[in-house]
């Protein structure tokens, strides 16, 4: 019963921290990749791509290589035909697609600056801005390396409410008005008194 | 000639003070003029924040509550989980180990915590428009009511642009969610388990849950334990748990 009891209590195991993943939605069009949207989201469990020849790097502020997963974008497809009277088998092949969606899970690092995906070539195929996921350590924020204010300029879209477009501009315009002002006074009094002098001459 | 000339340095006084009065007068109209300005962007400037955070509140909470469901009321496992199925054990040892309503509100929290700054991602659009935001520790508080639930961000932020700066500290909004009354539905179903804990009481589990507008599915796992999967018709949500009965 002891020994029962230790066996249950160890398979009951305490979870570690979770996990967290960028999820990229890969669109393949006939060797080109794109992606179409990008998020970072938590998992309790450690996500793992089926594994093939594209490689994805992540890429930390200081171009050190933080992680590289190795995956599959499955384009070829085996079928079967079956006879719908007899049930057997008649016919089969291999298809070739040239367009294919598929979701890439790769590891979430704080200090990641871009992903750069290559195909089975080692040619770089993609490259995903992913600063604006970054959260800065403190001694990250004191390296030059790390810029804080960076913002993410990508083309695809990223899971982010829409912002509402303010244009809070204020031009200083005060003390330019208040010096043509003092300057038009002053021309005028150095007029007055040279009217002025110009008739006690006379 | 005197007079005349007396006459002349009044007139050129008073078209002097007349110009003065005119500069001060043009000076504060224009200074007011700023000053509502001012006004009128500040608020405009912190709405715009105060959405985007709300909206990316409201995002996350969606998602916390149904990545919590689908863990049987957790973000973070208890000991007493299964592993592969990455679910918790509601019924184990004759006992009921429901998630209380407290850890429910607190392992919401915890999600919430966690994940908001991959939606907020540094205000990384309002940087690109030119301000400067600083951003402190998210703390969340939750409250569980039986059809919707309500996420109180406390996150510090300071927002500065040119010589504008403004402070935003709260923020708050409701996620429609019946995760509370799964949760009751579930509660008062292992009380009736615990009465009689030799076999599955699947009337104590449907009826509730017909009452409460969901629908159950039953799936065994292994020879002792059963997945329950609590399915709300109203709003689309699963709770899933699981139950182990002692196989004598």
């Amino acid at each position: 019963m002891l020994i029962l009891g230790i066996v249950l209590l160890c398979s009951f195991s305490v979870f570690a921290d979770i996990n967290h993943y960028y999820k990229i939605d890969l669109l393949y069009n006939q060797g080109n990749l794109s992606y179409q949207n990008l998020a970072v989201q938590p998992s309790p469990q450690q996500l793992q791509n089926p594994e093939g020849r594209y490689i994805a790097e992540v890429v930390s502020y200081d171009n050190k290589i933080l992680n590289l997963t190795f995956f599959v974008i499955p384009l070829t497809v085996f079928y079967d035909r079956a006879d719908p009277e007899t049930g057997e088998l008649n016919d089969g092949g291999v298809i070739t697609l040239q367009r294919l969606q598929t979701d890439l899970y790769v590891p979430y690092y704080a200090n990641a600056k871009e992903i750069n995906i290559y195909d089975q070539e080692l040619i770089k195929k993609l490259s995903i801005d992913v600063s604006s996921y970054a959260q800065a350590t403190k001694e990250q924020k004191a390296s030059p390396a790390f810029p804080e204010a960076e913002t993410a300029p990508s083309a695809a879209k990223e899971e982010t409410p829409e912002l509402p477009i303010i244009e809070p501009k204020i031009k200083p315009k005060t003390k330019i008005l208040l010096g043509v002002l003092i300057g038009i006074v002053m021309i005028l009094t150095l007029v007055a008194l040279l009217l002025i002098l110009k008739r006690r001459i006379k | 000639m005197k007079r005349q000339g007396q006459v002349t340095i009044f007139v050129i006084a008073g078209i002097i003070i007349l110009t003065l009065i005119g500069a001060i007068l043009a000076f504060r109209t224009t200074i007011i003029k700023e000053e509502i300005k001012q006004e009128e962007v500040a608020p405009l400037l912190s709405t715009s924040i105060q959405e985007y955070v709300e909206s990316c509140i409201q995002k996350s909470g969606e998602e916390a509550l149904l990545f919590v469901a689908q863990h049987g009321g957790y973000y973070q496992l208890p000991e007493l989980a299964e592993q592969e199925l990455l679910l918790p054990y509601y019924f184990y040892g004759n006992k009921s180990h429901v998630v209380s309503r407290e850890e429910l509100e607190k392992q919401i929290s915890r999600y919430m915590d966690d994940n908001l700054f991959f939606c907020i991602r540094n205000f990384a659009p309002f940087r690109k428009a030119g301000y400067e935001i600083k951003q402190e520790e998210v703390s969340t508080s939750i409250t569980v009511l039986p059809e919707r639930v309500v996420f109180d961000v406390t996150f510090p932020i300071t927002v500065t642009q040119d010589a504008l700066s403004k402070q935003l500290l709260f923020f708050s909004r409701n996620v429609q969610s019946r995760i509370g009354t799964m949760r009751e539905v579930v509660t008062d179903f292992m009380a009736e388990q615990e009465k009689d804990a030799t076999a599955l009481c699947v009337s104590c589990l449907v009826n509730p849950a017909i009452e409460a507008d969901m629908r159950t599915e039953i799936t065994p796992v292994r020879n002792d334990t059963i997945k329950i999967i609590l399915i709300d018709e109203k709003i689309p949500y699963e709770f899933i748990f699981l139950n182990q009965y002692y196989v004598g």
